[in-house]
């Protein structure tokens, strides 16, 4: 009898905890935590819509972060929480400005010298990092060199290679420091796209670091397990708490130097509060009782039932079409296995795969409408090259387009000698091979697999025996980088910012290691691959803009004529979120919505 | 006793060093490793790849060499550093365990406290509708597949707002609530993941239960209990009970066992920042520290589990002798 009235008890206390209701955090008009010390002298003059402070913004991450050391991070549940939030670069990007562009940041200016072959950047006086010290070129330098050590394993180095020497040693710029605020790039060539890779120097303290950078202690620093004070960084906010598996708490940064123009200080929420969840269903579940603020994706398969969730206080954006894109890739690779000394592909195939007719009639099959409509839910459009529409900044038009045309798809089988010379509805070449092709993709993303199930139907309306082969993504990568054994297979790329010929370098390049179709050459084996990278050599060494653009879409134009990757459809994106936040502006490149945290606030 | 404990624990180091040596093999021999994510990354070099590649020795594909990396330092107490996380194993999965526990073995008290009256009733009104009622929830909790019942009681938390929509503690507040609001908190959140795992643990409790006592009730010395005029309350739970419930003290033991490891499906769908979701991280990315640690862990705690079922099994039942 007591034990019932025991489990009662218990049972009404958990019951009447959760009436409590969900969490309400409200504005109270002042910083808290508040401002330390003065605003820099120099504070970077924010202009736009001011806001009021106080609040938290409560954001999902389906993933846990793997590191605090902003350097060593490769990861996007990282990049999520780190960049723009807790550390910045030299200059800023302003995904969502209009247009999108760099913008000073920490800089008041760069120069750039005629020849693109030097750089100037002026620093801000009287910026403090999130403890208090102060911030001058010293930290810049050292952090470049941090980045440059070869016993560092960071991502960061790669963009800054410009060649190698006669060692076979790679050559980096040159930085030197001109006085405390003024720093300076001496380049070996020309690079008018520098700024692209200036936007990789994530800053990291001087006073912290160096120490345990020469005893060659670096990997250990910025540990999770590190108390979040070390986490000493330039950005509007710095690293509270963090409780594995559950969330991250970033609160403000007092130190940061941003002002309004109404004097206040940035930023203006005083927390931003990430809640790793895992799974799908169960970010939209908490959304949908109000426990998360935003959800920066909102997959194609969930927009119309997450849009009824529309309402005073809800509310769901279409943000415009993604940078991500969705292609298959057809094997071209030449080569053979070192140690059996066979052909990665047969000769007979390759022959095909690597007659441009072949890949044109293919494209021509694809319904990319259908394919739209259905695995994607009506949210998307199709894509011909590797920049999507989304990319206002460098997307050209000016490509060859393949709408649905699969009596053009046959025809085009037919000059590149392909006929169904048994009666048996399937093409064979003329040895009589019957072209059976496997469509590979991970298995464990389900929407590439409907992609590629789809795109085989098509192929088999025409008569391509196509197969759709979903593998473990281990497996996949196995083949797209070492035994280079497939026929073909779909992925996709999903671009981080800024957007532009560098980013795509690897893929692009006939020697990039994302050359999906014939990855690392020596030298490029066709001569539309010679012309790509002769362009690409072209836009980092021309100074002019207009011209850079203009190289670039031709670029665009040779991919989708000679489709070493033939592209398929590049996706809507959405965003849902509480209607209570002011300059919420999201946009498809990462971070959607974050990307001006400063400037965000909670409306009264 | 003592040898025999002995004996048991000392049994348990060539199994690990089996199972540990398998999973190694198993781990070098199946294509890729946790560098393939970072493989397809656009902006990252081959070099950059290599250079991980040989910190991590995964160059190597001798199985022998890549386990002698983990066990000598294992052996020495170092179970090294997850390659995806910039933690140490031990406290990865130090924090982890904890919450696992909660979870689990809350799910395990609410499956016994359930089980064995359930049982207990079936077998006393066997094939009378209770019973057939009772058969009902227990074939429930057998089929339900814990994905889709875990979904449902999140589907259920959403709309009703009775309960939290997964995760283990409020993630906005905690910071501000004191000790017994954080207490209340924790409870709160654990209901429904509780629930469901319980459910699908008591299925075959119910069931194991329900037939041992029905075979002790059709034993002689029950209705000479019975003649004696005893009364039925006491026959059941003094006499039967005990005797009953001895093939499920193994079963105990064997759940003991599986405390940490069987809430995987549930963890994840309910956010529970648990072990299960941490070695499935872990297995999926290639993490090697951090599933070899586990596979230490799980095979003691199983044979720990087991030893612990055999030694309660000699406590209850005196007819039973340890060597």
């Amino acid at each position: 009898m007591r034990n019932i009235v025991v489990a009662v008890v218990l049972t009404a206390m958990i019951v009447s905890a959760g009436c409590r209701g969900g969490s309400s955090v409200g504005v109270s008009g002042t910083p808290n935590p508040p401002f330390e010390g003065d605003a820099p002298q120099d504070a970077y003059k924010y202009t736009g819509e001011t806001g009021v402070y106080g609040g938290a913004m409560v954001l999902s991450l389906p993933d846990d972060i793997k590191t605090f050391n902003i350097i060593r991070a490769s990861d996007t549940a990282s990049a999520d929480v780190l960049w723009y939030n807790v550390f910045r670069c030299p200059v800023d990007y302003r995904n969502g400005g209009n247009p999108p562009d760099f913008d000073p940041g920490l800089c008041t200016k760069w120069e750039e010298s005629p020849d693109a072959k030097v750089w100037t950047f002026y620093l801000r006086r009287g910026v403090r990092w999130s403890d208090g010290e102060p911030f001058n070129a010293d930290d810049f330098v050292f952090t470049y060199n941090v980045i440059l050590d070869k016993n560092v394993d960071t991502a960061a180095r790669d963009v800054f290679v410009e060649g190698k020497d006669e060692k076979g040693e790679a050559i980096y710029p040159s930085i030197e420091k001109l006085d405390d605020y003024t720093v300076r790039f001496n380049l070996h060539r020309p690079n008018a796209a520098f700024l692209e890779a200036v936007y990789n120097i994530w800053l990291i303290p001087k006073h912290r670091w160096e120490q345990p950078w020469r005893t060659g202690k670096f990997g250990d620093t910025m540990k999770l397990s590190d108390d979040p004070s070390t986490v000493v960084g330039l950005g509007p906010f710095r690293v509270k708490e963090y409780v594995s598996g559950q969330r991250i708490v970033l609160e403000r940064n007092p130190y940061f130097w941003k002002v309004d123009n109404r004097g206040q200080r940035l930023p203006y929420l005083d927390r931003m509060i990430f809640v790793i969840v895992k799974d799908f269903n169960t970010i939209q579940s908490k959304f949908q009782v109000g426990e998360i603020d935003v959800m920066q994706r909102v997959r194609p398969q969930d927009y119309a039932l997450v849009k009824r969730m529309e309402s005073a206080d809800v509310k769901v954006d279409d943000i415009g079409i993604s940078y991500d894109t969705n292609w298959i890739a057809f094997n071209q690779n030449t080569g053979s296995n070192p140690k059996t000394h066979k052909p990665f592909v047969e000769p007979w195939k390759l022959k095909l795969f690597r007659d441009v007719k072949f890949r044109q009639a293919v494209s021509y099959a694809i319904n990319r409408e259908a394919l739209a409509n259905t695995v994607f839910s009506a949210r998307a459009v199709p894509l011909y090259s590797f920049v999507t529409p989304g990319d206002t900044t460098w997307f050209s038009d000016d490509i060859m387009k393949y709408p649905y045309d699969p009596a053009r798809a046959k025809e085009l089988f037919a000059e590149a000698g392909l006929k169904d010379t048994d009666g048996d509805g399937f093409l064979e070449d003329g040895e009589g091979h019957t072209i059976e092709i496997n469509l590979n993709t991970n298995a464990s993303n389900s929407q590439r697999v409907e992609t590629i199930s789809f795109v085989a139907r098509n192929l088999q309306d025409v008569g391509i025996k196509a197969n759709a082969v979903p593998i473990a993504f281990g497996v996949l990568i196995d083949k797209m980088q070492s035994t280079f054994d497939f026929d073909a297979f779909g992925l996709g790329w999903q671009p981080n910012p800024p957007p532009g010929p560098l980013g795509n370098k690897n893929v692009l390049l006939s020697s990039g290691l994302q050359h999906a179709c014939f990855p690392s050459q020596e030298k490029p084996s066709t001569d539309w691959e010679a012309h790509i990278d002769q362009l690409m050599q072209q836009i980092e060494s021309s100074p002019d803009q207009a011209e850079r653009h203009r190289l670039y879409a031709q670029v665009q134009r040779i991919w989708s004529e000679y489709l070493p990757e033939i592209n398929l459809v590049a996706p809507r994106e959405a965003v849902a979120y509480k209607n209570k936040f002011g300059n919420l502006r999201p946009v498809p490149l990462p971070p959607r919505a974050t990307w001006n945290c400063e400037e965000l606030y909670v409306k009264k | 006793m003592r040898t025999f404990l002995t004996r048991r624990l000392l049994a348990a180091i060539p199994l690990i060093i089996v199972v540990t040596f398998l999973t190694k093999a198993m781990l070098v021999a199946s294509p890729g490793n946790y560098l393939d994510t970072i493989r397809l990354n656009p902006a990252i070099s081959r070099e950059y790849v290599s250079q991980m590649e040989h910190r991590y020795h995964l160059d190597s594909n001798n199985v022998f060499e890549r386990y002698w990396y983990w066990f000598w330092p294992a052996v020495q107490g170092d179970f090294g550093y997850s390659f995806t996380k910039s933690a140490t194993v031990g406290s990865l999965i130090g924090e982890r365990v904890l919450n696992t526990l909660l979870l689990t073995g809350s799910a395990l008290v609410f499956s016994w406290l359930v089980a064995i009256p359930l049982g207990m009733l079936a077998a006393v009104y066997r094939n009378r509708w209770l019973d057939k009622l009772i058969g009902f929830i227990s074939f429930f909790g057998l089929s339900i597949p814990s994905v889709f019942f875990s979904l449902l009681m999140i589907l259920f938390a959403a709309r009703t707002g009775w309960f939290p929509a997964g995760g283990i503690h409020n993630q906005v507040n905690w910071d501000v609530m004191n000790g017994w609001e954080r207490f209340v908190d924790t409870l709160w959140h654990l209901v429904l993941p509780m629930i469901v795992l319980g459910t699908i643990g008591m299925a075959q409790y119910v069931r194991q239960m329900r037939s041992e006592m029905i075979e002790t009730l059709s034993q002689d010395y029950i209705r000479t209990a019975r003649a004696k005029g005893l009364s039925r309350w006491r026959v059941l739970t003094r006499h039967a009970l005990g005797n009953a419930i001895n093939p499920l003290i193994t079963i105990f033991g064997f759940s003991l066992a599986t405390l940490l490891a069987g809430a995987l499906l549930t963890e994840y769908v309910f956010g529970w920042p648990g072990l299960g979701t941490l070695i499935f991280d872990a297995l999926s990315n290639k993490d090697e520290p951090v599933v070899m640690a586990s596979v230490v862990m799980l095979v003691l705690m199983l044979v720990v589990g087991n030893l612990i079922a055999d030694v309660l099994l000699a406590i209850i039942d005196p007819r039973i002798r340890l060597e």
